[in-house]
């Protein structure tokens, strides 16, 4: 049982199906009547661009990230919205998550009757498919959609297939350079991520918390998954490096710390998010538990 | 420096006041012809309809940007007028609503029903929670300084540097525990911001600004007194304990009321005082209604910049004041220098 099957779907594979559908979706749009639409999500800016509708973005908020083609005027926290700056962007629809706001700038955007879609943040792979399949009815891709759900559908078979034993616990941390490491808690997109590979979070509070090595050393963490916005220096090493005593933690004993792009993940679970997920329980699956 | 009258400082206030209030209306992030936009304001007015701008355009005039002007003005006023005031009474020039515990009671209450509230109660609980914080914060403070001679002004500064360092504390403490959600929450909400408007809340606004302005306006006479020292007005027949109450208590209801509309907006109250008293001098008749108007007219300047500076973003206006405003109290201070050494 050493032989695992090869890898379906690697990063630069999804990329590569993600470019191409890019660059179809942007030539079928170019002849037709361009919509104009504001995004304050990170989650539904990545599914707009992922359904070809990139161009169409006329604003987006702090969070959201365009690829390099494309560029949109910032509208700033997705929570603290300005109506008149939304409004002065003249837009045909405005898409967020339930945490738009505030109230009266959203009763302002009902008011001048733009089309308003408020989505669930994607808590697991069921919400982004629901969201996709609202995005893309709402702006009439419904034939773009299905690529990027097939390709959902696939990354989660294979997540599926390597899920981690049952009772493994898991810890998710953010590190912060040479601030400390933030354990992820419940309602946490590192939550999520346990979830979806299997695990059981070893933290129970709710939110990211400030940790220290020595009480991690006590919470005993079969896995620690590491996340950082900087990957150009290795996290886990970092991290071993800051926090030596991690390495007498089961997990790293038995070599079970895995790095993670923070990037990846700002959008809770998004289509990189799935992508990373893969990545992260095929590294899990070629270094089981002894 | 030269004083200025009344009779020629005042028109001018007004007139500039006018100006930057048409300012507000005309200017924003969507740009709209100057005319219609002032149009639309006469039709809302009297429900004629002479402006030719789309019924979206309509509303940005009407609905977004005349409440957060008429919120920028009341704000202004009275945190000008409570600065003043406090200066006034406490014969100290550092003196702002912030050194008795105001600002740092309401930011800790506020924080708290960030944190601890469901997002569903947090609209209506965070201004509550703000105003009953500036209050606690306030008394807490007063109560401190109370003495068998009365209240001591010593201690009722010392009292509020002590009551904002616990606050903080517990502030911090919050920002620990508190989500990442929450902390960004609870960060904008104390930079200020006068564009999200309730209509209640400019209700409530115009009510106490009218208030605490006609109150403070009856007792200039006794702050004009209260300037020679406390005994001096003790003995020129003012009842000096009564009317610190009152006018900490009048202070913390207009501070309260500004931060659990508007968040926290810092300076107005400190630099506007100052500035009104370097034109036409320290008597409190004419401070008093003037610095409601320079502070109401500079805030919604620091408003309007706030909307332009980063269309189509915007910025907290807490944050415009304070980078307008501390430059600007270095002047006031380079060029007071001899009067204070």
């Amino acid at each position: 049982m050493n032989q695992y099957p090869p890898i379906k779907i690697s990063y630069a594979f999804s990329r590569r199906v993600f470019l191409s559908l890019l660059l179809t979706a942007i030539g079928a749009t170019a002849n037709a009547q361009q919509q104009r639409i504001v995004s304050t999500d990170a989650g539904s800016t990545e599914v707009l661009v992922a359904l070809g509708n990139g161009e169409s973005l006329v604003g987006i908020d702090v969070t959201s990230k365009l690829p390099e083609t494309l560029s949109a005027p910032t509208l700033g926290y997705h929570r603290s919205l300005s109506a008149e700056g939304i409004l002065s962007l003249n837009p045909d629809m405005v898409i967020g998550s339930e945490h738009m706001g505030p109230p009266d700038t959203v009763a302002a955007i009902k008011k001048a009757q733009l089309t308003l879609l408020r989505l669930p943040t994607a808590r697991n792979e069921q919400i982004l498919k629901d969201n996709i399949r609202t995005i893309s009815t709402s702006i009439d891709k419904q034939s773009q959609a299905q690529p990027l759900l097939d390709h959902i559908n696939q990354t989660m078979a294979f997540i599926n297939e390597r899920q981690l034993p049952a009772n493994t616990s898991v810890a998710f941390l953010l590190q912060m350079d040479g601030r400390g490491l933030r354990l992820a808690g419940t309602s946490t997109t590192g939550n999520d991520i346990i979830n979806l590979l299997g695990g059981e979070n070893l933290s129970q509070n709710n939110g990211y918390q400030s940790v220290s090595s020595e009480a991690l050393l006590n919470l005993e963490p079969d896995i620690i998954i590491v996340a950082s916005r900087d990957m150009s220096r290795s996290p886990t090493e970092l991290l071993l490096k800051h926090h030596p005593l991690l390495r007498l933690t089961p997990a790293g004993r038995q070599r079970r710390i895995i790095a993670v792009d923070g990037r990846s993940l700002v959008a809770g679970i998004s289509l990189t998010a799935i992508d990373a997920l893969a990545d992260i329980a095929k590294q899990l699956h070629k270094t089981p538990a002894q | 420096m030269q004083r200025l009258s009344y009779s020629i400082v005042l028109p001018i206030c007004l007139a500039l006041t006018v100006v930057a209030i048409a300012l507000s209306l005309t200017r924003g992030a969507m740009p709209l012809p100057t005319n219609e936009s002032l149009l639309t304001l006469w039709d809302g007015m009297w429900g004629t309809r002479y402006s030719d701008l789309a019924q979206f355009q309509q509303l940005v005039v009407l609905d977004l940007r005349l409440p957060r002007t008429l919120l920028a003005l009341f704000v202004g006023a009275m945190l000008a007028q409570c600065g003043a005031v406090m200066q006034g009474l406490f014969r100290n020039p550092l003196a702002d609503p912030g050194i008795i515990g105001a600002s740092s009671g309401a930011a800790l209450g506020a924080a708290i029903a960030i944190i601890l509230l469901p997002a569903a109660l947090q609209g209506i609980a965070t201004p509550i929670a703000a105003f009953i914080g500036a209050l606690v914060a306030t008394l807490l403070v007063f109560k401190l300084a109370q003495g068998e001679n009365g209240t001591s002004i010593i201690m009722l500064l010392l009292a509020g540097v002590a009551v904002a360092a616990f606050a903080g504390a517990a502030m911090g403490f919050l920002n620990v525990v508190a989500d990442d959600q929450a902390l960004r929450d609870i960060t904008l909400w104390q930079m200020g911001s006068v564009a999200h408007v309730r209509s209640y809340s400019l209700l409530l606004c115009f009510i106490a600004m009218i208030i605490i302005a006609c109150y403070f306006q009856r007792q200039a006479l006794a702050l004009n007194a209260l300037l020679l020292g406390e005994s001096e007005a003790r003995h020129l027949g003012i009842n000096v304990e009564w009317l610190k109450i009152k006018i900490i208590i009048m202070v913390t209801i207009g501070i309260g009321v500004t931060v659990s509309v508007a968040g926290i907006i810092g300076f107005i109250g400190l630099v506007i005082p100052h500035l009104v008293r370097m034109l036409t001098g320290p008597d409190h008749r004419i401070l008093l209604p003037l610095s409601a108007i320079v502070g109401a007219l500079l805030l919604l300047l620091a408003d309007i910049g706030a909307r332009l500076l980063m269309v189509p973003s915007e910025l907290p206006v807490g944050l415009v004041t304070a980078i307008i405003g501390a430059p600007f109290f270095i002047i006031l201070l380079i060029k007071q220098r001899r009067n204070f050494t």
